[in-house]
């Protein structure tokens, strides 16, 4: 990237000039790991790739002046440590188990590491920065749920659907996306019967409202649209690009994730397809 | 031809809502329903050129990959904010269903020949993915040493 390189650049630039950090006492640099972990950590409970995380950290790392800098980072956990002869080793592990898909977050953390790389701003502003970001929940419950319910016409119309009814019908199982999303995963329950089940109520309740107010398209159309905000399109991005940059680990580990949703999901359609069929 | 806008402008929304649902700001997201949308038509013209599903969703996901590395750099953001709500629409969920569709109906081989054909579309988008992302690659492992 360019802004990357012209980092690179200043940070070769400013060589000369006494770094901020490397200069000061050792209070600095362990400010400096924990604004690291946190901005790791972020980056890793919303989805951001494997690649990413262990280059920004790299580079945060990078600006105390020390020798040397190195982090390993899997789908669910970051370990990270700094060395240089003046001290000991710093090293540390943080487990990070809750893991949503915010993108905002990974683009606000990313300007915020290159602005404290370049030395736009003091450690303690990127401190209270991130600490900001991590408490921004970002948009509100009720516009995700008005989203799950017209994503499903959105894309019955990308899919060539015409009928009027098939996407009022849409409307329906959109609907009920965004209630099983609001009640089933309130009780925390496992990911894998959420999409299980709100893929068979999709199913169940496509083919019997397409029957009920004959349709005179089949409701296969509705379903596969119905379904689409389930696919586990984030899994199969993020676990391509993993390979990729060479994060074997990271990337099969997600392409698991991805085939295991794809599963619940296909699972559920079958268990959908298969009650309304149970009717006489 | 209102047919293809109503197609087109379905593009747009997924891809923008889609966005939206991964809490991506509203700039962006709209920039992602561009995105979508050209990708969409790219899709929608390669069908009407009769080119295999494979290859039309090879070419759509081409021009997503492309579009999002520039809307990357112009916007000062990871690719990922514009690349994954956009790869959204194009996962092969229809496939994923013949599967189950076919299975349910008893036709064992129909099921086979879906999943290779779901198994070929994810190649293709993987294939796509890669393709551009080598190009737009940058220096990795930077950070073995500090500067």
């Amino acid at each position: 990237m360019n802004e990357a390189g012209q980092t690179m650049q200043e940070e070769q630039n400013s060589i000369d000039k006494p770094l901020p950090v490397a200069q000061s006492n050792k209070a600095d640099v362990k400010l400096l790991f924990s604004v690291t972990l946190l901005a790791g950590e972020i980056l890793l409970s919303s989805g951001a790739e494997i690649y990413r995380i262990e280059d920004t950290i790299g580079r945060l790392l990078g600006i105390s002046g020390y020798e040397g800098a190195d982090s390993f980072v899997t789908p669910s956990c970051i370990l990270m440590t700094l060395r240089d002869p003046s001290f000991d080793t710093l090293t540390t592990l943080r487990r990070v188990s809750v893991r949503e898909n915010n993108l905002a977050r990974v683009a606000q953390v990313n300007t915020v590491a290159r602005a404290l790389c370049a030395h736009e701003i003091t450690i303690e502003a990127a401190n209270d920065e991130l600490l900001r970001i991590q408490k921004n929940k970002g948009y509100p419950e009720w516009i995700k749920s008005l989203l799950l319910i017209f994503l499903p016409v959105c894309f019955y119309l990308s899919f060539a659907g015409t009928d009027l009814y098939a996407g009022l019908i849409c409307l329906g199982t959109g609907a009920w996306l965004a209630a099983a999303r609001k009640w089933l995963l309130r009780r925390s329950m496992v990911r894998f019967f959420h999409d299980l089940i709100s893929a068979a109520g999709v199913a169940f309740f496509a083919s019997l409202m397409a029957h009920f107010l004959a349709v005179d398209v089949s409701s296969n159309l509705i379903i596969i649209s119905s379904i689409m905000p389930l696919v586990p399109g984030v899994a199969i991005t993020t676990a391509i690009r993993d390979i990729l940059h060479g994060d074997y680990q990271s990337g099969t580990a997600r392409a698991a994730e991805a085939f295991i949703i794809a599963t619940a999901v296909a699972v559920g359609v079958g268990a959908g397809l298969f009650l309304y069929k149970m009717i006489p | 031809m209102w047919q293809d806008l109503l197609i087109i402008m379905g593009c747009f929304l997924t891809a923008a809502g889609a966005a939206l649902l991964f809490q991506v700001p509203l700039r962006q997201a709209l920039i992602c329903g561009l995105i979508g949308l050209l990708s969409g038509a790219v899709n929608l013209a390669a069908g009407a050129a009769e080119v295999s599903a494979v290859l039309s969703t090879f070419l759509a996901v081409l021009i997503v990959a492309v579009l999002s590395h520039a809307a990357a750099r112009y916007e000062k953001m990871p690719v990922t904010v514009f690349l994954i709500p956009c790869i959204f629409p194009f996962v092969p969920g229809a496939g994923m269903f013949h599967i189950v569709y076919s299975l349910i109906e008893n036709q064992p081989a129909d099921a086979t020949k879906y999943f290779f054909e779901t198994m070929e579309i994810a190649g293709a988008i993987a294939l796509a993915i890669f393709a551009v992302d080598t190009i737009f690659k940058r220096r990795v492992n930077v950070h073995t040493k500090c500067t």
